[in-house]
């Protein structure tokens, strides 16, 4: 009888919760319940009155629910944040690598040869992009501010540097002809517009190809990784269940 | 005459019972009894919320514990250094605050004395 309202009373507080956590929350109520009972009656109250004492001790059911889904929605969602900002990270960081290398290589080369290139501003803009993501993600997942400064730092440290490459390959080994700059500009506009998208767009098929395969990948070993936790709770549990049912 | 806890200040306590080394959650609730002198009655229930916040900041960690007697493993609860960290921060605050309302409110001495 009062083993069947122990089980009741953390059924009604742990109702709602995911499945694993909910086992556990079970199994440590349970076991606090069970020393409360064991405490009242060794203090001379009978089976029936020191479950009435205890579970009054440990308060109303439904608040505890209540309370509890709250910490675990939040921990959903710190999580939830935390998986999306490293998600973004690995799916951004291909992509970002590309831009940087060969963005930063044509900026540079371009700029060597007084063709001040289009894609600089294209990539100026998507870099930007990125860094407002990486600030309002890593914020939002609870990262502190020196990890998300050394991931914009190390993203705009490398552009700069391919950057300085690219300016000194163009003007050692291209042999810039400063002479007929102004010509040039004025007759491949068009040309220049479409090498920048282009440009802009080999960045993003091949970034984007190289980081869903990486987002996938990840997404595919964190199941598995989870599958495994939750069989391993679960079968520990009912090992616990029986030895508890035998011992009584 | 017992007075029931605050919920903001159960994590305080939580942490505060932790310095002396790893409780599981039936023990933390009797030596919060213990260090309140039972002036203070902790819905025990609320104390598995907290102590789940705890942890999601870091400041507490748990694991699964066989006792060394044998039978069930048992959930202990143990305390990190941020939350060594924090708990002197919020002794700090706790003491300030109290000064202050000790000042606003004319305690300390000068009460004694006037009481006297």
């Amino acid at each position: 009888m009062a083993n069947s309202r122990l089980e009741e009373y953390v059924q009604a507080a742990t109702a709602h919760l995911p499945e694993s956590d909910r086992m556990l929350e079970q199994r440590e109520m349970h076991q606090h319940l069970i020393a409360m009972i064991a405490a009242h009656e060794e203090l001379g109250d009978t089976k029936e009155a020191a479950t009435d004492a205890a579970l009054k001790q440990l308060g109303d059911a439904r608040v505890i629910r209540g309370e509890l889904l709250k910490t675990h929605r939040r921990a959903k969602f710190h999580s939830l944040m935390r998986y999306q900002f490293s998600e973004f990270w690995t799916a951004s960081a291909a992509p970002a690598a590309f831009g940087v290398v060969i963005g930063g290589g044509i900026c540079g080369a371009l700029y060597a040869r007084k063709r001040f290139p289009l894609q600089l501003g294209a990539i100026l803009t998507a870099g930007s992009v990125h860094t407002a993501v990486v600030v309002g993600l890593g914020l939002a997942a609870g990262q502190n501010w020196f990890v998300i400064a050394s991931l914009c730092a190390l993203y705009w440290g490398l552009f700069l540097s391919c950057a300085l490459l690219g300016f000194g390959i163009g003007n050692v080994l291209l042999q810039p002809k400063r002479e007929s700059f102004t010509t040039v500009a004025k007759t491949s506009n068009t040309a220049r517009s479409l090498t920048a998208l282009a440009s802009v767009a080999l960045v993003l098929v091949l970034g984007g190809s190289a980081g869903f395969w990486q987002v996938q990948h990840q997404r595919q070993q964190r199941t598995q990784q989870l599958v495994e936790k939750v069989r391993i709770a679960e079968a520990q549990y009912q090992l616990e269940l029986q030895k508890m049912h035998r011992s009584r | 005459m017992a007075r029931d806890l605050p919920r903001g200040d159960i994590p305080t306590l939580i942490l505060a019972t932790l310095t002396e080394g790893s409780r599981h959650g039936y023990a933390i609730a009797r030596e919060v009894e213990r260090i309140s002198k039972d002036a203070l009655t902790l819905r025990e229930g609320s104390l598995y919320p907290a102590l789940r916040v705890l942890e999601q900041d870091g400041l507490v960690t748990s694991e699964w514990v066989v006792p060394p007697s044998g039978g069930q493993s048992r959930r202990v609860y143990s305390l990190t250094d941020e939350g060594r960290a924090e708990l002197t921060k919020r002794s700090q605050d706790w003491r300030q605050y109290a000064a202050f309302m000790n000042t606003i409110l004319g305690g300390g001495k000068d009460n004694g004395k006037q009481q006297a």
